[in-house]
């Protein structure tokens, strides 16, 4: 890297240089067997040069042609899209020892799958509705290092062992699970799984409900289907381009008083938590509601730059679909550690509050819709019913929808722990009244 | 590179193995509203490797070839692994062994046209787009993605196939200033058989402008279950959500509840519903002439009027289900190894017009242009752009916000009507697993009674 950049130099008035290495063994266990081992060992470079005030970007996997490298940046050059900003001054950020463990080296494979049969044989003793296991196994490392003619040099590793465990419906990807996320391998508590297994059997009956609006509560694993539409609004690029229904709202109140939303990139022990982001951007928490008040977009160097606004370090190469390469990815404005601070109530209180309503498990089509907007309308993969405080069933081809800017409003619980989840870290919210439709 | 796939395959102690060296060429032109926000042409490259020993077949990737000797140790440790835990120890129905070098057919090769031209190509839609009334912004980018294939198996097999899938495409944003209401639509042009394709389409980003204008002004449709007629995309997605997904025999492998119901020869359609995956024609963006495991693609009828008649495999699965290899097992880029995908999925045309499907359809809603879809299952849900009422089966004003929900197992029986039009995607778009840009889709117009949209 150092070479590359050196050479960079040589062409550009300025250079960055990001670099990502990643190794992970997945496995996957479905109805109740071990059925797939898929290891990986993946490397990328991405170069980026500013000359004459113009930006030029380029990416490979390997640095076997250091010269077609730099080569691709000056063509890109050619499109002469205006660097707005400079690449990052050399400082001081959080340097996270901790995120990786040496220990996931020598995880031999065995112990995943011994941990599995345990899964496997509890589960299978003491299920007592049809349904299948599956689990989803992963353990790796992830290590970053970014460079710059700023004599920025800052590097980053983690480690991660995962285990996704769930039970799904007959028929149906639906399911009910468990999650350990850790920084090396821990075993799976027996008790996670026996919770696991009673919540499927609460919510196991197919129940038919009368369409209309119910108070229903968002669980951690449903929440990322509001919070995209959130993460689309708060972000600088909409507000750039005015198309963000939260232009010119700041410090107004947005949401419920009881929601507080923040980007945390410092949670001691998360292997998502980063010092700098992907271009060298020194991170720290930034609220983006407080008590239901908007507070702050989130942003770029590029788009600090055209909204006229500092920096908050939340350029990294990452997009909303996933999937891409990450290292053919423009860097952009993304939130990475977003997390709603608890509220007051158990989840068991929660349900036992309610007289008739509705628990969103999961959710079928998230990626749909006008989410620029804050529209959703998703189906419920599951939804249970709730009657007289208890869970009944789950609820046969329903879908619920709104808007987040209504329904994010009128928020009557908060529950008092949060989860990991996809897009961040939530606990369960109920919010007062949400629109259900079912198949007539 | 023959030689050297040979040499590494060489090198593994297995019962059966293969390798696949991809390397893509990308170029990416995007543009958000006026601004050009990137432009470039890059490479990458890797190895996959997969192996087959007593009963466990295991997969690594990787992107450096000094790895290669370590990679070999890993995936023939995680094979070994597998095959003493399986109680149902893998086989694989390999093919027979091909040596073949498969020509790249384009009308407008993308690689001779200098960057500047697809820049000229780009910008003039946009323009085109942003000229239109009330359109605040676009997410346009021409793709270019160029994938040079070599594989190699320990039974004799070597291919080299290029392939090249190209696209301009991505969102158009209008907004209603007095409010700040904000909709949005897609365009996208494409293929896999050349540049040409892309040019003089004008049209196609003009008409797209105009509904994400014209949607501004309509009314949000009422949750409620209606009687649908999709347009060919929406079919198309239709056609891939609803049932296609469970056409892939790895789906279905080990869901014992599933795969239950859908044995072949099932009646799980109307007996009007005839379903084909054929991606072996060329000119639709999904074309290719072997899979990622060496495999020649071969068109596979799926249901005959209503019947379950087939499923795509992998050699894998194959085995499994005692049903013939399909060619369907192909992996997104060298990051991944092969998994079972829809090629080219569609319903076969019908013989009814437009017009009779609008007047079988009495009152429902007419859905326009697919705006992504999900399976879980036997649940499906799937939007469109825009749509319109239909009233006494005739075409009223357009509706908005359509999210469909469907049932597998009861709406491929609610198909009461199919036309005699008939029309491809030019996009693909799947994410199982890896996204896949080639999965293409596609149909005629269809009636659907009775499906549930979540209104908003």
């Amino acid at each position: 890297m150092e070479k590359l950049l050196e050479m960079a130099k040589r062409v550009a008035d300025q250079a960055e240089i990001y670099s990502i290495a990643t190794s992970s063994n997945d496995l996957s266990f479905e109805n109740y067997e071990l059925n797939e081992i898929k290891n990986s060992m993946q490397s990328g470079y991405a170069l980026r040069i500013i000359k004459n005030g113009y930006i030029g970007i380029s990416y490979t996997k390997n640095l076997l042609d250091r010269n077609q490298l730099i080569e691709n940046a000056l063509t890109s050059l050619r499109g002469k899209i205006a660097a707005q900003f400079s690449f990052s001054k050399k400082g001081h950020p959080k340097i996270f020892n901790d995120l990786y463990d040496k220990s996931i080296e020598n995880i031999k494979i065995e112990t995943a799958v011994e941990e599995f049969k345990q899964i496997s044989s509890y589960v299978k003793k003491n299920l007592k509705s049809e349904g299948t296991l599956n689990i989803s196994s992963s353990y790796g490392d992830r290590k970053i290092r970014l460079m710059n003619s700023n004599g920025v040099d800052y590097s980053h590793q983690s480690s991660f062992y995962e285990n996704y465990s769930f039970i799904l419906f007959p028929k149906s990807y639906s399911h009910i699970h468990t999650l350990l996320l850790d920084l090396k391998y821990k075993p799976f508590a027996l008790d996670k799984i026996q919770e696991m297994i009673d919540f499927y059997h609460k919510a196991y009956p197919e129940v038919k409900v009368a369409p209309g609006s119910y108070p229903t509560i968002f669980a951690p694993s449903a929440l990322y289907s509001l919070m995209w539409r959130f993460n689309l609004a708060t972000n600088a690029k909409s507000l750039y381009e005015k198309v963000s229904p939260l232009e010119n709202k700041i410090s107004e109140q947005i949401f419920s008083d009881k929601l507080t939303i923040i980007d945390d990139p410092h949670i001691p022990d998360e292997c998502d938590s980063r010092g700098f982001d992907d271009e060298g951007v020194e991170t720290s928490k930034l609220t983006l509601i407080d008590k239901g008040v908007f507070k702050s977009f989130y942003n770029n160097l590029e788009y600090a730059a055209k909204t006229d606004s500092k920096p908050t370090g939340h350029g990294y190469k990452g997009s909303m679909m996933g999937g891409e390469e990450t290292v053919s990815l423009k860097i952009s404005p993304s939130l990475t550690n977003i997390t709603i601070a608890p509220g007051d109530h158990s989840f068991e209180e929660m349900i036992k509050k309610i007289d008739k309503g509705v628990v969103v498990l999961g959710v079928l089509g998230a990626h749909s819709g006008n989410l620029l907007n804050g529209d959703f309308s998703v189906g419920l993969v599951p939804g249970l019913y709730v009657e007289n405080g208890e869970i009944v069933g789950r609820i046969k081809d329903g879908m619920i929808a709104g808007n987040i800017y209504q329904v994010m409003k009128n928020v009557s619980m908060v529950e008092n722990k949060v989860h990991r989840a996809p897009l961040g870290r939530y606990p369960s919210i109920c919010f007062d009244q949400v629109k259900l439709s079912v198949k007539s | 590179m023959q030689r050297e796939l040979k040499e590494i395959i060489s090198k593994v102690n297995a019962d059966y193995c293969d390798i696949r060296y991809e390397k893509m060429n990308t170029t990416k032109i995007t543009y958000n509203g006026q601004e050009l926000t990137e432009i470039g042409a890059n490479q990458t490259d890797g190895y996959v490797l997969r192996v087959l020993k007593n009963g466990g077949f295991a997969s690594i990737s990787i992107t450096n070839r000094e790895d290669i000797d370590r990679a070999i140790k890993i995936v023939s440790e995680s094979a070994t692994l597998l095959g003493r835990e399986l109680k149902e120890k893998v086989k694989l129905e390999l093919p027979t062994a091909a040596v073949d070098d498969v020509p790249l057919t384009l009308e407008g090769d993308p690689r001779k046209i200098p960057i500047d031209e697809k820049l000229s190509l780009l910008q003039h839609y946009n323009l085109i787009v942003l000229k239109s009334p009330n359109i605040q912004t676009t997410t346009l980018t021409y793709n270019e993605v160029y994938r040079d294939k070599y594989f190699a198996t320990s039974h004799g097999s070597f291919i080299h196939q290029p392939l090249i899938t190209l696209s301009i495409g991505g969102t158009i944003v209008a907004k209603r200033e007095r409010d700040g209401l904000i909709q949005n639509v897609r365009a996208t042009v494409g293929g896999s058989n050349g540049f040409n394709k892309l040019l003089n389409r004008d049209n196609v980003f003009l008409d797209k402008a105009k509904i994400a204008s014209d949607l501004l002004d309509a009314n949000p449709v009422k949750g409620g279950t209606y009687n649908l007629v999709l347009d060919p995309n929406m079919t198309g997605v239709f056609t891939h959500e609803a049932f296609g997904h469970f056409s892939e025999a790895d789906i279905v492998e080990n869901m014992p509840s599933l795969r239950e119901k859908m044995k072949i020869g099932d009646k799980l359609g109307s007996d009007i519903l005839n379903i084909i995956d054929d991606a072996t024609a060329m000119g639709q963006v999904g074309y290719y002439k072997y899979d990622d495991e060496g495999v020649a693609l071969r068109p596979v009828t799926l249901m005959e009027k209503g019947v379950l008649t087939g499923r795509l495999h992998s050699m894998k699965t194959s085995t499994v289900f005692n049903e013939p290899i399909s060619g369907h097992t192909v992996a997104e880029d060298n990051r991944y190894s092969p998994i079972v995908r829809m090629g080219c999925i569609y319903i076969k045309p019908g013989n009814m017009t437009f017009d009779e499907l609008l007047k079988a359809a009495g009152n429902g809603i007419y859905v326009i242009g697919a705006k992504g879809g999900q399976t879980n299952g036997e649940n499906f849900s799937f939007a469109a752009q825009y749509a319109y009422e239909i009233k006494d089966g005739k075409l009223g004003a357009m509706v908005r916000d359509i999210n469909i929900m469907g049932n597998l197992f009861t709406t491929l029986k609610n198909v009461n009507g199919i036309a005699n039009d008939f029309k491809l995607s030019e996009a693909g778009g799947c994410g199982k697993g890896q996204l896949n840009i080639k999965s293409c889709h596609g149909g005629p117009h269809i009636l659907i009674k009775d499906a549930l949209i979540g209104g908003v």
